[in-house]
């Protein structure tokens, strides 16, 4: 009960902070959909953003629905991010951050015998953050860049086993969000009015994910007697989203709606590949490949020029001392790290804006009984993207991610005997 | 585990101070703004296409002053009407003086030459209402002379300090008026008129404080009962003025003169391509400045007044005088130090935004004077025929 109530509490302070801390971040979220969000929970957040091949009982895998396949117990988990982002184009150089609610979910198993299991996850697929103050002398103008918003995946998955180790999965994807980019102009001479543009567009549709995994390729391939290698895929459907938006401008006669769109977005498939080695049942090697179409992506039925297809790159590994916990307390923390390259949707100025990432995290046992546990997770992820120079501009990322992940038997029917 | 779970408010106020090290959004990133995405801003100065200038027959209303005088074509006349409960104890009184008291607040060509000014009291005998009462239908008012004496201005001197006048009313059209007052049968119509004594010539236009001013024109009546002096006073009441002018427009050019409701139309051609109306394409009219260049030896701005002449949106190609109220800008000296040529600019940014929403309903910029209903001020602009000094206005706009 106590880890219900903190759960709640996670979940509500970081709903209620939403607001206060939303905002800022980078120019580059502007184009396309925003920053694509590959969150997959803190376990591959601090693992390179791995997991399609991953079975692990104790987390929720949003990345592959195939990976609810060996769930026990019911899992939970509440998230909150905290981002910083150090950014120069060279001449100038500015530091925003912002905070955001990141990710809930709930995943239990269904009927274990089959690898049925089902998950609910609130998770973002898109973010839209930055603001940019441009100031120019002749006329004396500043000129102010901000935009929010971003689409978030309110996602249904489920799995099922037909035959030993080779699981089967689909999420269903309800995506929506809204993005605003408001522009405005002030004049530094008095008694000028000021220009204020705001551009709103919602738009929501349906994608869906259906993913494989297959547990033990090493041992069906005769290269080991016991299961050690886990593979995984998944393949992304894409979808086309419904758009709507406005366009409001102030007028000094009148707040006034210049313009209205009602348009689709076409978000492109994609594919991911993932590999999963267990080295000593406490130690997980991953690596993932992922693959999206973006020189498809379609807003008002035009591609932007500056939208190209993406790759990423991802190894993570995880290592457990101990399970038992009458060892020391250190040893009972999981540890993560990872990495990642990410050749982003993003060509601007004739060149490919790249990610490099390094991630990190550690997993604590908050309390652990024979019915249920609950771990406190910090991740965290430092890297780069983009340049300086092609008149471009550079980022240092900071990601912080925590959460609280758990499992229980809550929904769990107890087997007759 | 205590410990632990003790660390959670920490580390969420660990993330809080992490989010309050963001620093003020600069201009990284601003490169990388397409242009098609951007506002830009835009001035570009237009010339007046035309102009006229028109005379409306219209009521003063209940302005802040009573005008009275003459100066070249203007002629003024005010009507004073009280609204009088005068106690039936004074009919058995005896009156020993009336007095009217009027404190000056304004005054148009009143320093020369230094003549007094006189202006009778007559009695009003037709009923008026200030919201009606047009200088047309002055001559339907009728009015009686009385052996009031005259309203006598000497000191003109002091007259931006306001001057209080005290003057003799005839006693018997006060015992006439208690009367009328004490007789519930009889209307209550106690109206005064102020016109220019005869062969008053020049003298000015002066202006006095009206009723629900601190100074109100005020009829004192001064009396004795059983060998005991008393007065009583009448200060509430309504009053306007009536001003013509003739010849209508004394000059040439672009004018506007208050009292005689002389209006100046002015128009500018606000057409696409350069000013799209088309919503989505619709500018953004960040600043518009008219500028209109003053014949100074023509115009005149009396004691009192607020040098200004205020901009409306002509409301009708057809009925002059209808204006949007709600789109208006005043005009005042650039420099006022100037003495020939001054320029008198006006902030209508939003005037013109309308015009540009709406171009159907461009029928240009009203002048009118300030305060019209208070005073007489004129101001004569060069006219938009003048490539030189003609009106012009100056538009500062956003569009994407």
């Amino acid at each position: 009960m106590k880890t219900v109530k903190f759960f709640f509490l996670l979940v509500a302070v970081a709903g209620t902070s939403l607001p206060l801390l939303a905002g800022n971040g980078s120019i580059y979220s502007s184009f396309g959909v925003g920053d694509i969000i590959n969150y997959g929970g803190i376990r591959s957040f601090a693992m390179g953003g791995t997991g399609i091949a991953s079975l692990a009982d104790g987390t929720v895998n949003e990345l592959n629905p195939a990976g609810l396949g060996q769930l026990t117990r019911t899992q939970y988990a509440g998230e909150v991010q905290y981002q910083g982002y150090s950014m120069s184009d060279g001449t100038a150089s500015t530091f925003l951050s912002s905070g955001n609610f990141q990710s809930a979910a709930l995943a239990f198993p269904v009927y274990s015998e089959y690898g049925i299991g089902f998950a609910f996850s609130v998770t973002p697929f898109s973010r839209r953050a930055y603001d940019v103050i441009d100031k120019q002398s002749n006329p004396g103008i500043t000129q102010t860049f901000t935009g929010s918003g971003g689409l978030s995946s309110a996602q249904f998955g489920f799995s099922f086993s037909p035959v030993q180790d080779l699981y089967f999965g689909v999420t269903t994807h309800y995506l929506f969000g809204n993005f605003d980019d408001v522009q405005e102009i002030e004049y530094d001479s008095l008694g000028y009015f000021t220009t204020n543009g705001d551009k709103n567009i919602s738009t929501d549709g349906f994608a869906f994910t259906v993913g494989g995994l297959f547990s033990g390729l090493d041992k069906a391939l005769g290269i080991s007697k016991e299961k050690h290698l886990n593979i995984g895929a998944t393949f992304f459907s894409g979808a086309t989203l419904k758009s709507d938006g406005q366009i409001f401008q102030n007028f000094s006669t009148v707040a006034d709606t210049t313009d209205s769109i009602s348009t689709t977005t076409k978000i492109p498939l994609g594919f991911a590949l993932g590999l999963e080695y267990d080295v000593r049942n406490n130690f997980i090697l991953t690596g993932d490949f992922q693959y999206q179409q973006w020189s498809r992506y379609t807003y008002m039925g035009v591609h932007p020029p500056e939208i190209q297809n993406s790759m990423r790159v991802g190894v993570g590994a995880e290592f457990l001392p101990t399970r038992s916990l009458s060892e020391p307390y250190y040893r009972q923390v999981t540890y993560r790290v990872g990495g990642y390259m990410d050749q982003s949707y993003l060509k601007l100025n004739g060149q490919a804006i790249d990610d490099y990432f390094i991630t990190g995290g550690i997993s604590v046992p908050v309390f652990s009984t024979p019915g249920s546990e609950a771990r406190l997770n910090i991740g965290l992820e430092h890297g780069i993207r983009g340049t300086t120079s092609n008149g471009l501009e550079r980022d240092a990322i900071t990601r912080v991610t925590v959460s609280l992940t758990g499992s229980d038997t809550w929904f769990i029917v107890p087997e007759v005997q | 585990m205590n410990a632990l779970q003790k660390s959670y408010p920490v580390i969420f106020i660990i993330l809080m101070l992490m989010n309050g090290c963001s620093q003020s959004p600069t201009s990284v990133g601003a490169k990388l703004i397409p242009g098609s995405a951007r506002y830009s801003s835009h001035d570009t100065t237009i010339a007046a296409v035309g102009d006229t200038s028109f005379k409306f027959s219209q009521a003063n209303g209940s302005g802040a002053s009573l005008l009275v005088g003459n100066y070249a074509s203007v002629n003024a006349t005010s009507l004073l009407l009280f609204a009088a409960y005068l106690p039936d104890t004074l009919t058995t009184v005896q009156i020993d003086t009336a007095e009217l008291t009027l404190t000056s607040n304004y005054g148009w060509h009143v320093s020369l030459p230094p003549v007094p000014a006189q202006f009778q009291i007559k009695e009003v005998l037709s009923s008026w209402s200030s919201s009606t009462v047009t200088v047309d239908s002055l001559s339907t008012i009728a009015m009686a002379p009385t052996n009031s004496a005259l309203v006598t201005i000497t000191s003109q001197d002091t007259l931006s300090s306001t001057l209080a006048i005290v003057t003799q009313i005839d006693t018997s059209l006060v015992r006439r008026w208690i009367n009328i007052s004490a007789d519930t049968l009889l209307p209550r119509f106690f109206s005064l008129a102020l016109v220019p004594a005869p062969g008053t010539v020049n003298c000015g236009v002066w202006g006095f404080s009206s009723f629900n001013s601190s100074t109100p024109p005020t009829l004192t009546i001064i009396y004795e009962k059983n060998g005991v002096k008393d007065s009583t006073s009448l200060t509430n009441g309504v009053g306007t003025f009536l001003a013509a002018s003739s010849p209508i427009l004394a000059s040439a050019g672009i004018q506007t003169q208050g009292g005689i409701s002389e209006y100046s139309i002015i128009k500018f051609n606000l057409k696409p391509p350069l000013f799209d109306s088309v919503a989505s394409n619709r500018i953004i009219v960040n600043n518009a400045t008219m500028s209109l260049t003053l014949k100074n030896s023509q115009s005149s701005v009396g004691y009192g007044s607020i040098d200004s002449v205020v901009a409306y949106l002509a409301g009708s190609a057809t009925q002059l005088d209808s204006v949007g109220s709600s789109y208006y800008g005043y005009g005042y000296r650039k420099d006022t130090s100037q003495t020939t040529n001054s320029v008198y600019i006006f902030n209508i940014t939003s005037m013109v935004q309308q015009w540009i929403n709406v171009p159907s309903g461009n029928f240009g910029a009203e002048l009118r004077a300030l305060g019209g209903s208070s005073n007489v001020d004129r101001h004569v602009f060069y006219s938009s025929a003048d490539s030189v000094y003609g009106p012009k206005l100056s538009i500062t706009y956003t569009k994407k």
